[in-house]
């Protein structure tokens, strides 16, 4: 599962130890030799928390494998303080319960030192008073609003622009496209209740009438009466805020009935599997995309990670998540949570170098200076609440069974 | 508004086919051997995937792999219940039950390990719909219909043409009396569990061709299964198809009321009123 | 590690809790009731507005075992004549309906979202040590429950209602009605889940639908089951049970070197079903016995 073995050549590792050295200076104590202390640094445990089974396990088995790869990247490159990290993976099984018995092992037990990839705004936010009384960080990749006030108390950080940001930028393309009248459809979970209530009041405010907003369950698996239901009154467009099996359904369901509506979803319910399952009735489909900075390096260590060329939004803020924890360690010179939780900010925005990952960053840090982590899903700067300050939204169409880019939605901030 | 009511009544009918089979399988083993499976919706899971398999990766025509598939996932039912359910037979109903669940994991899990969490489609490919009296209909919906009405006829005639379907049938009716007339119990159960987890399998398969195979596709079905089956009666197949158009009819028409994410409880709303006026379901027990 | 066990040992204590409810109305009255989670998550929600509303904690206990108490009455006295196995799948159903009410109605408590920052009672008063003082607090809760449980075994109404349990008719030939000690025990049944919400509720701070799903009524008949029918003591030990094989099999996972993921996750609850199939198929004889 993690690799031990050190990959990189011997010059390179002596160079990191003799840095790590420095570093770890205050921490050795007056009796053991450094090289003894160094050889065999304790490794650093960090915990994953993500939905490996239940209804988020199609999220969390990509997120996963990220996670896995940036590990091995960050552990060839020396480690944090010259520390290897040890992964601790935990399944919240997409259920706030079985997730906080999972964190409670992680940091009792296990005594990692941050949570990453919590990815239901439920599990969160159930997991977020246990790392808080713990000083354990937690890294979410949820974008329910609500978290922001659980925020205010440290510890937990964002790397999804949160839910209201992205209704908003459902609305600025749809009044941008000159469309007036649009239906929902939204899976019943708190992404679908934020974004939706956030895009009718920018869409409505602004001339446009929702003619439609029905929810559906994550057990259903037929979707024939909701998809009719939702063209009725012959909408400009529908919107479908659910994930990739229901999203299917619905893609195909209307395709058998007959319809020739627009359809518009979030980014993250739309890979190659959707498109080779839902086929002809996926074409045309448009996305709004967040949390992707494709072209960038380590958006493409990401898709090289995971293979393929799916667009993976929570994968690629998994891989900035574990990125930044190791940097924050690294930058604090400890990694005890409070001093992950002091430094994250600082290595997450400006000012700094501008790194694309923890090879890079490592030896900057390590000479004191300043780094500005630039990730794979954003640029990624958190503000005093955690959560990130920009957030880039892109609309894509399929076509030809590609996803073709077609523009950047402007005009959304917090 | 006139037109959603009219489709609506398509949709009713395309989940009550994909849905009946399974139901008739729970309600077989419920009548018969009296405990609710909770691993049938397992078996619809498992029936799609090795359906997906056989045409997919061997090959096979779509209609020769669901059989197969179907085949297969009844020796499953059969193998799992000769060496762990046999041995509870007498133990009352909760033993069972508690078998069904771990059984339901297990089958859920390996799915899982095998193929991940992510979605697969049967190779059917999507058309645009037929207009057939006024209400549209695609091959593949009109094809889950007939398909699951010719197995529950097939299922029905079993049970009321042969010895088999008539110790079935005494077993359901009067456990003691068919035991004292002479009526060996053990082929009959064996029988009925291969029964039940060849029609689940073919649920699987129809409800693959109106949606995509996940994980947990048995499991989302499982509920509306088993107000289906108490509904129809249990150990009542023809009772099964009836019951999966009136839950069918109710959870779809609800749509003009309520939002469908209230869709699952439709199903135990009405299985709950019907129960109070008939404690039997609507057509009784009997095959 | 002591943290860690101080936390399953409240989690255990809340679905012990649960689990003697569920016991006093199979293992003593015979009613077979799947949607046990409804009541809990009854009680977990009514706690929470309460507390929210700085209701002081013991107040939010009652009330949530009361309103738990009032629709547990409504369960039994609408089923009165249900046989047993129908009874199952309709408490199931019925859980399943309260679970979406609870997701649509967004007035009660927040829909999807949820109700976060549930006030935690006598907070700040043992600082550090505060899990553990809130794990005491549980096992007092759960030894009353207990106490109670096992009083009402001796006392007449137990009696009556193991009576009710083998043969009804016997009970209803003396004069005595059958659907009122039916009722009685479902619904004291259900206040106890709907206590343990309480607990549920403050122990978490947040609660949300998704977590009352049917799989906290498949633990806790799991966990009646392994015990002895109708012994509460052997309910107990049947919770302890549920939390080993829930916990242990997340301990082995962490050595298990190859695979994704989720074929570890997935093979985590494998081990689980096996164990709990492995275990029925070992000590059937003793679940049907009372």
């Amino acid at each position: 599962m993690e690799s031990h073995e050190d990959s990189t050549n011997p010059i390179s590792r002596r160079r990191f130890t003799a840095l790590a050295a420095a570093g770890l200076g205050l921490t050795v104590t007056a009796g053991a030799g450094p090289i003894a202390a160094l050889a065999a640094g304790p490794e650093i445990p960090v915990g994953t928390l993500m939905p490996l089974t239940g209804a988020g396990g199609l999220f969390g088995q990509n997120m996963l494998k990220a996670v896995r790869a940036a590990v091995g990247q960050i552990n060839a490159a020396g480690g944090p303080l010259g520390r290897k990290i040890r992964l601790y993976e935990e399944d919240d099984q997409t259920d706030p319960d079985a997730a906080v018995r999972a964190a409670k092992k992680l940091i009792e037990v296990n005594k990692v030192v941050a949570v990453i990839g919590t990815w239901a705004s439920g599990v969160t936010l159930a997991v977020a008073p246990v790392c808080q009384a713990s000083r354990v960080v937690e890294m979410s990749t949820s974008g329910a609003s609500k978290i922001t006030t659980v925020q205010k108390q440290g510890y937990v950080y964002r790397t999804e622009p949160d839910d209201t940001l992205f209704g908003r930028a459902y609305a600025e393309f749809a009044l941008e496209r000159g469309w007036k009248r649009m239906a929902v459809l939204g899976l019943n979970v708190p992404f679908t209740a934020t974004t939706v209530g956030s895009f009718r009041r920018a869409f409505e405010a602004r001339g446009g009438t929702v003619l439609s907003f029905d929810t559906y369950n994550q057990s259903q698996t037929t979707f024939r009466s909701e998809t009719l239901k939702a063209s009725q009154g012959n909408p400009d467009c529908i919107l479908i805020s659910g994930y990739e099996p229901d999203v299917t359904g619905i893609l195909r369901s209307a395709y058998e009935n007959g319809l020739h509506e627009k359809f518009l979803v979030p980014g993250f319910s739309v890979s190659e599997t959707l498109i080779k399952n839902a086929g002809p009735a996926a074409e045309g489909l448009l996305l709004v995309q967040e949390g992707v900075s494709e072209g960038s390096p380590s958006y493409r260590r990401v898709a090289s990670a995971l293979g393929g060329s799916e667009y993976y939004s929570f994968a690629a803020q998994a891989w900035d998540q574990i990125q930044l924890v190791a940097l924050a360690i690294e930058a604090a010179k400890s990694a005890r949570g409070d001093a992950i939780n002091r430094m994250l900010r600082a290595v997450s925005g400006p000012p700094g170098a501008r790194v694309s990952s923890f090879a890079e960053a490592a030896p900057l840090l390590r000479r004191g200076r300043k780094v500005n982590y630039e990730g794979a899903s954003g640029s990624i700067d958190f503000d005093a609440d955690g959560n990130i300050t920009t957030a880039n939204f892109r609309v894509a169409e399929v076509r030809d069974g590609k996803i073709a880019p077609v523009q950047l939605v402007k005009g959304v901030h917090f | 508004m006139l037109e959603l009511v009219r489709q609506y009544f398509v949709s009713a009918i395309v989940v009550a086919s994909a849905l009946a089979p399974t139901a008739a399988g729970i309600s077989l083993i419920y009548g018969v051997m009296r405990y609710p499976n909770f691993a049938l919706g397992e078996f619809m899971t498992v029936g799609g995937y090795l359906a997906l398999v056989l045409s997919a990766a061997l090959g096979m025509p779509l209609p020769l792999a669901a059989l197969a598939a179907a085949l297969a996932a009844g020796v499953i039912s059969l193998a799992v219940d000769q060496t762990a359910f046999r041995a509870v037979r007498r133990a009352g109903i909760l033993p069972p039950i508690l078998l069904s669940l771990g059984l339901m994991l297990i089958l859920q899990n390996v799915v899982r390990i095998i193929w991940g969490n992510g979605s697969w489609q049967l190779n059917v490919p999507l058309a645009r719909p037929y207009q057939l009296w006024g209400f549209s209909v695609t091959p593949y919906q009109l094809i889950s219909i007939v398909v699951s009405a010719v197995t529950l006829g097939a299922a029905y005639v079993v049970l009321m043409r042969t010895r088999f379907g008539k110790a079935v049938r005494a077993l359901a009716d009067n456990p003691d009396l068919a035991l004292v007339s002479g009526v060996e119990p053990e082929p009959v159960y064996a029988g009925v569990t291969f029964m039940a987890g060849f029609l689940a399998a073919i649920g699987g398969v129809l409800l693959g061709l109106q949606s995509v195979l996940t994980p947990l596709m048995g499991w989302d079905s499982l509920l509306p299964a088993f107000a289906i089956a108490i509904l129809g009666g249990l150990g009542n197949v023809m009772g099964a198809g009836i019951a999966a158009l009136i839950i069918g009819l109710a959870g779809e028409y609800s749509l003009l009321f309520v939002q469908s994410s209230y869709k699952s409880a439709v199903a135990f709303v009405v299985l709950a009123l019907i129960l109070i006026v008939r404690p039997t379901g609507i057509l009784g027990e009997r095959p | 590690m002591l943290d860690f066990l101080i936390a399953i040992v409240t989690f255990t204590a809340i679905y012990a809790m649960v689990s003697l409810g569920l016991n006093l109305q199979w293992g003593q009255a015979g009613l077979v009731n799947l949607g046990q989670v409804a009541f809990f998550a009854t009680g977990a929600y009514t706690a929470a507005i309460l507390t929210r509303a700085n209701v002081p904690f013991l107040w939010a206990i009652l009330a949530a075992a009361a309103l738990a108490a009032v629709l547990g009455a409504l369960v039994a006295l609408i089923t009165p004549h249900l046989r047993e196995d129908y009874l199952a799948i309709v408490t199931l159903g019925f859980a399943e309906l309260v679970r979406l009410i609870l997701l649509n109605e967004k007035e009660i408590g927040n829909g999807p979202n949820g109700i976060n920052a549930i006030p935690q009672p006598l907070h700040g008063v043992a600082g550090a040590n505060y899990p553990l003082l809130f794990a005491l607090l549980t096992l007092a809760a759960l030894a009353a429950v207990f106490l109670f449980n096992e009083r009402l075994r001796g006392a007449p109404l137990g009696r009556l209602l193991r009576a009710i349990r083998d043969d009804e008719s016997v009970v209803a030939s003396i004069g005595k009605s059958v659907l009122a000690f039916k009722v009685e025990a479902f619904s004291l049944g259900a206040a106890m889940a709907g206590a343990a919400g309480a607990f549920y509720a403050a122990y978490l701070t947040f609660i949300a639908p998704e977590m009352f799903t049917a799989s906290v009524s498949i633990y806790v008949l799991v966990a009646v089951l392994i015990g002895k029918r109708g012994s509460n003591f052997g309910t107990l030990l049947g919770a302890v049970f549920v939390s080993i094989l829930l916990e242990g099999s997340d301990f082995i996972k962490d050595y298990i070197p190859f695979g994704t993921g989720v074929q570890i996750a997935a093979f985590r609850i494998i081990v689980m079903g096996a164990v709990l199939m492995l275990v029925v198929l070992a000590r059937y004889r003793t679940m049907v016995e009372s």
